[in-house]
């Protein structure tokens, strides 16, 4: 669908835009040129690609609710035109199917979006899902103004073929406006709105006549909430959760890659919890998060450089119901009401990253290095009882990428190198029984965001021309941490037009 | 410089969004009045060492207090829904006796929100030991209109004085083997250690066949028929949950009603009361044969010079959940169980044979009432003061 806003244009130079694909700073400048109203200065040449990836990872340290690792099968297609003088669009769809591996204390998707408030068994498994994502975009040029706008949708389906038996279906709807105005020769100064709708359909069977594991709504840390924990003799349990975001960006940005930038962005979201039977929401959970970049670029013909430091706040509050049980309805079934609501946990995440690159092409190799550092701070906490688990940590890393053509063919090697080392950890859950599998559950996870780590990894692509307007490329990633563990492999094959 | 003011304006636009994202306190909290009420019924109460435990059902967060002897106490809880839990001792006199009790108070499903509420908790009496006991026990029977003496009629009420479900399968209902009007220096002497009965009935069941709700009864009849049909001063007992089988001569059965079991014959309720009677419980494993094979008695003791031996069957003073003596004051001599198990007894007529007695029982006093309705009857192990005497039974009209 996406690439039917592609036009024949036998001008493009599938050469000058494979250059700009393989770049570091392009991968870089991407993100300050994401605003809508911006696009139209996101690439010098258009380009459409579509492929097809499968990668696997599995780590012996990981997040209990987020699985031990992924074998994704993924095809993607996108594309970037600048259909004329006024007119940008781009586009891409996505299909992945995902194999979760070992998923426990958490039956529901999506867990970055709604934690801590999942639907949770201590027996878990691996899951399976599905997603499909598009997103379509259109600036406009009027005048020293560009107006955007840009749509995407995401559906996902997961669930597991045994007991506990979820089935999870979720899906977000955004929309972005943007207006961007040329305040002089070399700048322009971006405005996005933007809001997001969520929403997921959870339910949990068993179908196992030899008993069923006791499910918990989950509030945090370990906690749960305990009049509505249980085993669910009837056999199901359904949950939905609503979201509801908005995001505004100012951004400032050069208009011919040479000069300062910056970004500026807020985004809240706002997701409740509502149980089948229960009338009011379980749980609120609210996040704002603020992001800030500046940095400086400059490119020329052969030499390319960027440097940006990014600052992400991000506050979380779980904000729990309490109910009381009160008299049976006239179906003889107990109900509960809520009595009042408080918030009890709370997270709160700093990140400061900064990254360079410098590249030279035109030589008989191009290549690009890069050197980047950063600081990570997170504190989740949550209160009666009081319960904590933090973790800080700096990083550096370096990576170079070199490309050479051999005759027609392209061939990119790029290696990185990154150290990421725990600065101080803390894990506080003393009113928590060891017998109890919260407890397991907590020490493993802060086994795994507090350990230290190097990663190594490395990547070979070949780019050969097809035919005359068409390109392949064919990418293998390879990489390895220790002190956690994780292997990573993917292997990409794509057309480019 | 060209950008020196929309730079600056994007770095008060973070500054200004990195505000918005302060952090606030959400533990809302509930200043809670807490009024204790004493057990209603009991005299010059006063409690001690009541430890206050209070869970919020949704967080199960538990919070304890030590309460001094104080009728009331002030806290602060987070909000929500709790379960509010006391527990200590109790003390207060009864005809000029101090007695010491364990006590309890209990509320569930209580919202603590609001700036304050008060929370009044009514205590009750608690006894971890508690069981069955007689409630009531009619032995004297009826005469007619025309003054002849009549039998079946008889019954014993065992009651639940426990907090807890029991079950009446395999309860023994024993009468004794002696006398409390005839004293004797029986050899070897084993009351410490048993009572030495003489009829022993038996509640039939699988084990869990017979429920008996907390404040719950069993009538448990002589003969379980409407004797009012054929003496209009006698009581209806058709609608009991047990009867005896008694005597050939004097048995009336009712099909609809389950017979006890007789252990070692038929039961005669003394009408005159010089007997004790006891509630046991006969461990599960046993069956009667086995029981009697092992609680056989062989006593004796001495008239004159003459030795007079005797063969009864023991029940192991731990069996015993409840005992009653009952006599008559002008013969009283001794009670036929250990003063553990009764150190009282009780009585309908005071002169022997007294004629005022048909038609009256024993009967349990009420102790206190707790919040929920169960009547807690008296238990100290003293049937001169937990019973009341020459009562009208229950079940007459």
């Amino acid at each position: 669908m996406i690439l039917g806003v592609r036009t024949a244009d036998a001008q493009d130079s599938l050469s000058a835009s494979l250059s700009e694909q393989l770049s570091p700073v392009t991968q870089l400048r991407d993100g300050i040129y994401s605003s809508p109203s911006l696009r139209a200065w996101q690439r010098q040449n258009n380009y459409s690609q579509i492929g097809a990836v499968y990668r696997n990872n599995d780590q012996k340290l990981y997040l209990q609710q987020e699985g031990s690792g992924q074998r994704v099968m993924t095809i993607h297609s996108e594309t970037y035109l600048r259909q004329n003088a006024t007119t940008t669009l781009w586009g891409h769809a996505t299909y992945h199917n995902r194999l979760i591996k070992k998923v426990t204390f958490n039956e529901t998707s999506d867990y970055h979006l709604v934690y801590p408030y999942v639907t949770s068994d201590t027996v878990g498994g691996d899951m399976k899902a599905e997603s499909y994502a598009f997103q379509a975009g259109i600036a406009k040029a009027m005048g020293r103004y560009q107006l955007a706008m840009q749509g995407g949708y995401r559906g996902e389906q997961a669930y597991r073929n045994r007991d506990p038996r979820p089935k999870n279906v979720s899906s977000n709807l955004d929309l972005l406006l943007s207006v961007s105005r040329r305040i002089n020769s070399n700048y322009a100064l971006a405005l996005d709105l933007g809001g997001t709708k969520y929403n997921q359909n959870n339910s949990l069977t068993f179908v196992s006549e030899l008993g069923v594991p006791m499910v918990y709504q989950e509030a945090g840390l370990g906690m749960y909430n305990e009049l509505m924990k249980g085993t669910s003799t009837s056999g199901l349990v359904t949950l939905r959760y609503n979201g509801l975001g908005y995001q505004a960006s100012l951004v400032l940005s050069p208009l011919q890659y040479k000069g300062l930038f910056a970004r500026a962005s807020y985004k809240s979201f706002t997701v409740e919890k509502f149980k089948s039977g229960v009338l009011d929401e379980l749980s609120t959970s609210k996040e704002q998060a603020v992001t800030a970049t500046v940095g400086y670029q400059r490119e020329t013909t052969s030499r390319h450089f960027l440097v940006q430091v990014r600052g992400t706040k991000l506050l979380r509050d779980g904000i729990e119901s309490k109910f009381i049980l009160g008299n049976p309805d006239s179906s003889n079934v107990l109900r509960l009401y809520k009595l009042a609501d408080e918030l009890r946990y709370t997270h709160d995440f700093t990140e400061v990253k900064a990254r360079t690159v410098y590249g030279h092409t035109g030589s008989t190799i191009d290549w690009y290095a890069g050197v980047e550092a950063g600081y990570v701070n997170s504190i989740q906490e949550y209160r009666l009882p009081n319960r904590e688990l933090s973790y800080s940590h700096w990083l550096a890393g370096i990576d170079l990428t070199v490309s050479k053509s051999f005759r027609s063919t392209r061939l990119t090697l790029a290696a990185q190198a990154q150290r990421q080392e725990n600065i101080e950890a803390t894990g506080f859950w003393a009113d928590l029984s060891r017998d109890k599998a919260q407890y397991d559950m907590l020490t493993s996870n802060l086994t795994y965001l507090s350990a230290s780590r190097t990663r190594l990894g490395g990547s070979l692509r070949a780019d050969f021309p097809l035919s005359e307007k068409l390109g392949g490329t064919i990418r293998i990633d390879g990489a390895h941490q220790t002190g956690i563990g994780r292997h990573d492999f993917s292997a990409t094959v794509a057309i480019r037009f | 410089m060209q950008l020196s003011r929309p730079l600056l304006s994007l770095m008060a636009a973070v500054m200004l969004t990195v505000g918005i994202g302060c952090k606030k306190d959400g533990i809302k909290t509930t200043d809670v009045s807490l009024a204790l009420s004493s057990p209603s019924g009991l005299q010059s109460a006063s409690t001690s060492n009541l430890v206050l435990t209070i869970r919020e059902v949704n967080t199960n967060t538990t919070t304890t207090y030590n309460l001094s002897s104080t009728a009331s106490l002030t806290f602060t809880a987070s909000q929500g829904s709790y379960e509010v839990t006391l527990e200590g001792d109790i003390k207060y006199t009864d005809a000029g006796v101090e007695y010491s009790k364990k006590i309890r108070g209990y509320q569930k499903d209580v919202a603590i929100i609001g700036d304050v509420i008060t929370l009044s908790l009514p205590l009750f009496l608690y006894d971890d030991t508690a069981g069955f006991v007689f409630k009531e026990i009619f032995f004297t029977g009826t005469q007619t209109p025309e003054g002849k003496t009549y039998n079946g009629d008889k019954y014993f009420i065992l009651y639940n004085n426990s907090d807890d479900t029991l079950y009446a399968d395999h309860l023994i209902i024993a009468e004794a083997a002696f006398l409390t009007t005839t004293k004797r220096a029986y050899t070897p002497d084993i009351m410490a250690e048993t009572f030495t009965a003489g009829s022993i009935v038996m509640i039939p069941g699988t084990g869990k066949q017979y429920p008996v709700y907390p404040g719950k009864q069993l009538v448990i009849a002589n003969n379980a028929i409407n004797h009012k049909e054929v003496n209009a001063n006698s009581v209806d007992l058709s609608k009991s949950d047990f009867e005896l089988t008694l005597l050939s001569t004097i048995n009336v059965d009712n099909p609809q009603v389950t017979d006890l079991v007789n252990v070692t014959g038929a039961m005669t309720m003394h009408n005159r009361g010089f007997k004790t009677y006891v509630i046991a419980r006969m461990p599960a494993d046993l069956t009667v044969d086995s029981y009697k094979t092992a609680n056989t008695y062989t006593y004796s003791y001495m008239n004159g010079d003459k030795l007079m031996p005797f063969t009864g069957y023991k029940i192991p003073n731990t069996w015993i959940q409840d005992a009653v003596n009952l006599s008559v004051a002008s013969i009283y001599e001794w009670n036929l169980v250990a003063p553990a198990l009764d150190m009282g007894w009780s009585y309908c007529g005071k002169i022997d044979s007294d004629a005022t007695r048909f038609g009256k029982a024993v009967r349990r006093k009420v102790l206190s009432t707790n919040p929920d309705g169960r009547v807690i009857l008296k238990d100290n192990n003293n049937s001169t003061v937990d019973f009341d005497a020459e009562v009208k039974p229950s079940l007459m009209p």
